[in-house]
């Protein structure tokens, strides 16, 4: 039961469509088996494929589905049907799972009938467009030949209305090279879509794509792509262009984002309209029957299907893919591209990518141009990587407050931010609470999903307690726990909608609660620990935001226990004082403002993405204590800079090398025991460094490998 | 209810900043300059939201 489940339907509910595009997988392609499909998919099939699902998603305990109403052209089967088909896999999958219910359609005959029923069932509507008028008709015509841009056009329209915008799931484009790229960017841009998906055209090794001339470019494809990735960021990326925003999450160290790129197991089925299992649609490209698995279900449910070799051959990641790609630098954001461009009639599918050179020259091309090059005054100065840590903090806050704009609550807490900023004393306050390790994961969150509005409302009104404003603030609380970020926790008395007024004095806290009743709260605050050297640190065991350690958090504390661990805490600060009298001092010093107690056996961790914070396991020994803390600081100044410019080309091996170097080098300074070996380690790793590209290490990467080059030639020649 | 709540020590950054940031009000949330430093952060997605989702034109 550990194999990726299948999360993805793909329901075939049409299987005729009323254009007729040249550039069409479908009828265009090697395989021709829509020609004896039945035309709609029946009740009993339908009945069938609900059932199926349901029965899997409850053995798998899947919390979420996608399903994805395809054709052919799925709105040719009617409102009416179109409204049976919603309402059964509704009725069948909502009691046991969130269904994502979506449509992909040509748009070409979308009306209000259809969107009255997409609205009573939350269908999210996706809609292909290839660009402006000249690039959408140089393919995307009927069958008279005739353009089916105006009427396309119209149904986004339509979708853009108000009571449709929340349908609006975005557009998807069909690349070909012919088409101006900023032309066809801007036009789809003008339709102001939620999300655009690029996609390269169904090809293999056998049917090439079009557009490589003798003589023209090697990678038209990513020459094209990258005009447009110009174009989206001198925008601003407006919206999401899941294209790039695949490439940028790999090459960051996040997951793949679309099928067509990256090594994430497929979780894809596909039912054509007589109820048998297919693999992956674009299969359909390769030769007659391609993605056949001989399964349909009436005979067989989805955990057959996931079982199906070809379907295990797409999950099995680098395992899965050529040996040529296995090598590649670049596959961890390419993957060897989608699994049916890699097709030869002579290999099968171990080939790369059909697109390899355009694929590689994307990923390359995207990687260069978010590279910042130059020094940063960071890797020399611990203020300023203070500085610009807390800088990065309100720029993140300024892009959630841009996504959060308009909703009332928040618009107030805004106001009181921008406030607070202005002056310089009640600033500090609020640079305080915004320095706070667990308000970057908050905002991460927040910029990643829908935002944690509570939660920043929690930070905005203890930025106001804390520089002591006049103003009230008041939102819908999810939960019993209100969190004031750095100072602690209100326990309320009920859910609900809570007021917090801030004064000179402090804070009141009234509103309704859910159960109808007047909120009152309880007051838990943080307490901090004195060290004999240094600035207190914070003992937060409570923020709801400190779970972002690779071990399990504590739960909070009770006050002896808190007690107790604090004063091990500074016992361990003055062991450390004692044997490393230096450690203090010199650029690798960890700067921890707050320490999270971990649950037992956890040890001493960083946490991700939360500058300043260390979590130490409540029963943690004090000479683990010695010995890790400056190790720490090694691994924390490097993420820490890491977060603020780039050391190395993103996706580089010099990123790599250079984390593996400063390990062993932390090591071969502190480790007693085992010196030689790590110097060994160290020294390997600062070789293999200087073999690289010089172009992959930046000015700030090439800054610490010759700082630690130093280091090794002081103590140990 | 009225809860009276001391104030932490502000950190150093948090005192000494003021002078050297940009206002929160002017920081151009959808500046190329905005998103490229932000978006060492948070290009790399959550695994959970992340789905490696089907694409196909119709
Ligand atoms: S760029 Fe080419 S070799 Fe590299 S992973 Fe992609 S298809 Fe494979």
């Amino acid at each position: 039961m550990s194999d990726p489940a299948i999360q993805q339907l793909v329901l075939k509910i049409h299987s005729r469509c009323d254009l007729a595009c040249d550039h069409c997988y479908v009828y265009e392609a090697a395989d021709q088996t829509w020609r004896s499909r039945p035309t709609v998919i029946s009740e009993e099939t339908l009945d069938q494929v609900a059932r199926r699902l349901s029965e899997y998603v409850v053995a798998r305990k899947l919390e979420s589905v996608t399903v994805i109403l395809h054709g052919g052209e799925p709105l040719l089967v009617g409102p009416a049907r179109l409204r049976r088909i919603c309402a059964e896999l509704t009725r069948a999958l909502c009691p046991v799972t969130a269904l994502d219910l979506r449509i992909h359609t040509n748009g070409v005959r979308l009306n209000r009938d259809h969107l009255r029923v997409f609205d009573e069932f939350d269908v999210k509507v996706g809609i292909s467009l290839d660009g402006d008028r000249a690039a959408n008709d140089r393919h995307r015509l009927d069958r008279r030949g005739r353009s089916s841009y105006d009427r396309v056009v119209r149904a986004i329209e339509l979708l853009r209305l108000p009571e449709y915008r929340h349908l609006y799931q975005g557009l998807l484009c069909t690349v070909d090279v012919a088409n101006d790229p900023v032309a066809v960017h801007d036009a789809l841009t003008a339709l102001d879509p939620p999300r655009i998906d690029y996609l390269l055209p169904h090809s293999t090794w056998d049917a090439p794509p079009p557009g490589r001339e003798p003589g023209g470019s090697a990678t038209p494809y990513a020459d094209w792509l990258l005009r447009i990735f110009d174009r989206w960021e001198e925008q601003g990326r407006l919206m999401p262009v899941r294209t790039f925003d695949s490439v940028l999450s790999t090459l960051r160290g996040g997951p793949s984002l679309t099928e067509a790129l990256g090594l994430a197991p497929s979780d894809l089925a596909v039912i054509e309209t007589d109820g048998t299992f297919e693999q992956a649609d674009s299969l359909k490209t390769a030769y007659e029957g391609a993605p056949a698995t001989g399964y349909d279900v009436f005979r067989h449910g989805f955990a057959e299907f996931a079982e199906h070799p070809g379907v295990r051959a797409r999950q099995s990641g680098l395992a899965g893919i050529s040996e040529t790609c296995r090598r590649c630098p670049v596959v961890q954001s390419c993957g060897g591209g989608l699994y049916a461009h890699r097709y030869s009639a002579e290999r099968g599918f171990d080939n790369p990518s059909v697109f390899c050179a355009d694929l590689k020259g994307l990923v390359e091309g995207v990687a260069e141009r978010i590279t910042e090059r130059a020094l940063h005054p960071a890797v020399a100065d611990a203020d300023e990587l203070r500085l610009a840590q807390l800088e990065l903090d309100r720029s993140l806050l300024a892009r959630a407050n841009a996504a959060l704009a308009g909703r009332p609550e928040w618009d107030a807490a805004w106001r009181l931010l921008v406030r607070l900023d202005s002056d310089e004393s009640s600033a500090s306050h609020l640079n305080t609470v915004l320095t706070h390790p667990y308000l970057r994961p908050a905002l991460r969150r927040s910029l990643d999903g829908p935002a944690d509005l509570p939660r920043l409302m929690a930070t905005v009104t203890a930025a106001g307690v804390l520089a002591g404003a006049e103003a009230t603030l008041s939102w819908d609380q999810p939960g019993r726990d209100l969190h004031l970020p750095a100072l602690g926790t209100l326990r309320l008395s009920a859910p609900g909608r809570v007021e917090c007024a801030i004064t000179a004095d402090g804070l009141r806290v009234g509103g309704t609660g859910s159960d109808g009743g007047e909120l009152t709260a309880e007051w838990r605050p943080l307490e901090s620990v004195e060290l004999t050297d240094g600035p207190p640190l914070l003992l937060d065991d409570a923020d709801p935001h400190r779970d972002c350690y690779p071990v399990p958090v504590a739960a909070p504390l009770p006050p002896s226990d808190l007690a107790l661990f604090g004063k091990r805490l500074r016992a361990a600060h003055e062991a450390l004082d004692d044997r490393r009298p230096g450690w203090r001092e010199g650029v690798n010093v960890p700067l921890i403002t707050t320490v999270t107690p971990l649950a037992p056996g956890g040890g001493l961790r960083l946490g991700s993405h939360a500058f300043g914070a260390l979590g130490v396991a409540v029963d943690f020994e004090p000479e683990e204590f010695v010995r890790e803390l400056p190790l720490l600081g090694r691994e924390f100044r490097l993420r820490a800079l890491g977060e603020v410019t780039d050391l190395a080309v993103p996706g580089s091996a010099a990123g790599r090398l250079l984390d593996e170097a400063s390990a062993w080098v932390g090591r071969a300074v502190a480790d007693e025991d085992d010196a030689v070996e790590s110097l060994r380690r160290a020294r390997h790793a600062l070789d293999a460094l200087a073999h690289r590209p010089g172009s992959e290490l930046t000015e700030s990467g090439a800054h610490l490998a010759d700082e630690m080059r130093e280091e090794l030639a002081v103590p140990h020649g | 209810m009225n809860l009276s709540i001391k104030a932490t020590r502000g950190s150093d950054t948090a005192r000494s900043a003021h002078k050297k940031l940009a206002p929160l009000a002017a920081v151009a949330a959808d500046a190329p300059r905005t998103r490229r430093s932000t978006g060492r952060v948070t290009d790399a997605r959550g695994s959970q939201l992340a789905r490696a989702g089907f694409t196909s034109s119709i």
